[in-house]
């Protein structure tokens, strides 16, 4: 591994996702010698277009090409397998660098939080999403699919559809992807034929956008299913879209009405997309999930005009084999960084990290991507927000309010201890290899579904390489 | 098929498309470091690039175009994605006019160690 410049501009970033790569990009643009060292606790690159992105949109996975180039960079240095907090602590990392930028995301699911949210079939889509990606955190769980005909998936965005979509696929098709082979085999097995799209809002509100939907009426098989009077608008919603709306909600809510007129064409699997209705409770059966009993939304402008939920007193009565809460994530705290719980990110202030929300601001630490703003956004998204944040880097690298490191190199402390990291040049064999099996068994790539495995494979590309 | 000129407003470099090739494909080829952060897959709208002139030899923007351009700042009716911009025929006066929305313009510097 070659050594840092030590005159250089140092800088780690843990984390090594989109908003990770796109804080890099931005370092390496800003026409001065940085060198940017990305962290991250799992043996391999890129967070969630590798375990979060799904395996049947390879097209949008293919970004990685974008960060591979970033990474070509002289100065850039990963550590896989590597966490913060544990193998390294925060204090470490401050001995080391002139400046931290924290872009370790969101990691985990907002919970529905309403009772029977604990019964077996209640599950998280984040661990979901990670289980079908081959993530090493969700690789032991198991989902109950053979005995389920009916999920219902809570939420209206982007991961709603993808967990949807999952279940109502054509396994021989999701086969050739990445998918993990743990959740091909289980979705073989599987029996659900209807999954029911749980939105608290109406169709004009709808978060997920218009290609994500059309993709699943695209399906082989699979009936897209609105009811009428939920794709009816109401003056606020009608009156909303007609003036400010942007293209994608019109295009929404266009399809939605379309499918409402069309009806069923008697497919055999079907995506049911209901609207104006949140989950009150989960009802059960021996501590097993039965249904989902739903309360009818009505929306009503807000102070600003804006149209929001608002309760009836009217319950219906969903039945469900399955449940899977896609309404968000949710950060993560890590030791030794600050914590806004309320919003479940760092507290910052345009980037830089604050001591405590509305605190003072910490030399030397920023935030970028989802864990500084929010788990919002596509992942182009990241890159604006990840340039944002070095604009204040830089111009407190030039006004000299930086950290001040005493030791010359973090890979020197990561040998003293004993830390097995894995560097970018590890990644690129894995990768490489990943690549040649999937060839192999017919897909895109093979990925190894635990931490140990993707080490193991890692030693002995190392041991074997020219 | 010769190719076009491809003009930058604001760079005098001389960069050329050929039919067939998206303006994203001609810059990256050429050294002009055109941002694209979701990689040229309509995933995002940092390749936003305004069309001066010729726009008329491009393909038609599709919906998805569209639509990622609805989220982007500064959007005009000359307003395209790069990496979906594709020429579809030799402009009549052989060129391509874009400008690149100053908060994408990156100086070429990558590599500057």
């Amino acid at each position: 591994m070659q050594q840092p410049d030590p005159r250089a501009w140092r800088v780690a970033v843990v984390g090594s996702g989109p908003s990770a790569f796109y804080t890099a990009e931005a370092l390496f643009k800003s026409g001065q010698a940085a060198s940017v060292d990305l962290y991250d606790r799992l043996p391999v690159p890129f967070g969630l277009v590798c375990f979060g992105v799904a395996p049947d949109h390879q097209n949008i996975k293919a970004v990685t090409r974008v960060y591979d180039r970033i990474a070509g960079n002289p100065g850039f240095r990963f550590f896989g397998n590597v966490t913060i907090g544990r193998d390294l602590q925060v204090a470490d990392l401050q001995a080391c660098y002139h400046q931290i930028v924290f872009a370790f995301g969101c990691e985990s699911g907002q919970p529905l939080g309403v009772p029977g949210d604990d019964l077996r079939g209640v599950h998280s889509a984040t661990e979901f999403v990670g289980w079908y990606n081959g993530h090493p955190d969700h690789a032991q769980r198991s989902y109950d699919l053979q005995h389920a005909t009916r999920a219902v998936v809570v939420g209206n965005g982007n991961v709603a559809i993808d967990v949807a979509r999952i279940l109502l696929a054509d396994p021989d098709e999701l086969a050739k992807t990445d998918i993990a082979e743990h959740a091909l085999a289980a979705l073989r097995e599987s029996r659900v034929r209807e999954v029911v799209l749980l939105g608290r809002r109406g169709p004009a509100q709808a978060a997920f956008s218009p290609k994500e939907i059309e993709e699943i009426a695209a399906l082989p098989g699979v009936d897209v299913l609105v009811e009428p009077a939920e794709a009816a608008l109401d003056p606020l919603s009608a009156a909303w879209l007609a003036k400010d709306a942007p293209r994608s909600a019109q295009r929404n809510v266009k399809f939605l009405q379309e499918r409402a007129a069309a009806g069923p064409t008697g497919r055999s699997k079907r995506l049911r997309c209901r609207f104006l209705l949140a989950p009150a409770s989960l009802c059960g059966e021996a501590g097993r999930l039965r249904a989902v009993r739903a309360q009818r939304m009505e929306l009503a402008a807000d102070a600003d005009g804006t149209p929001r939920p608002k309760p009836r007193d009217q319950f219906e009565e969903l039945p469900a084999d399955l449940v899977f809460a896609a309404i968000g994530y949710r950060g993560v705290p890590l030791p030794g960084v600050p914590f806004e719980p309320k919003k479940g990110i760092v507290p910052n202030q345009d980037g830089r990290v604050l001591d405590r929300p509305g605190g003072a601001v910490l030399r030397g630490l920023y935030a970028a991507g989802w864990c500084k703003r929010g788990p919002t956004g596509l992942i182009g998204t990241n890159s604006a927000c990840a340039k944002a944040t070095v604009e204040l880097m830089k111009q407190d690298h030039a006004a000299g309010a930086l950290l001040a490191p005493v030791r010359a190199d973090a890979a020197e402390l990561l040998r003293a201890r004993g830390v097995d990291a894995v560097g970018w040049a590890d990644w690129q064999r894995l990768d490489a290899w990943q690549l040649a099996e999937g060839q192999r068994l017919g897909k895109v790539r093979h990925k190894p579904a635990s931490a140990d495995a993707l080490l193991r494979t890692i030693h002995e590309l190392r041991a074997a390489r020219p | 098929m010769t190719r076009a000129r491809l003009s930058v407003r604001g760079d005098d470099r001389a960069f050329t498309i050929a039919a067939g090739e998206t303006i994203l494909q001609a810059a990256m080829a050429q050294g002009l470091d055109l941002d694209h952060a979701c990689g040229g897959v309509c995933a995002c709208s940092t390749c936003h690039v305004k069309v001066l002139r010729g726009g008329e030899n491009l393909a038609e923007p599709g919906e998805d175009e569209l639509d990622q351009l609805d989220e982007a700042r500064d959007v005009g009716l000359e307003s395209r994605l790069a990496c979906q911009a594709r020429l579809l025929r030799m402009p009549a006066d052989g060129t391509i006019e874009i400008a690149v929305p100053s908060w994408n313009v990156n100086a070429v510097r990558e590599g500057g160690h």
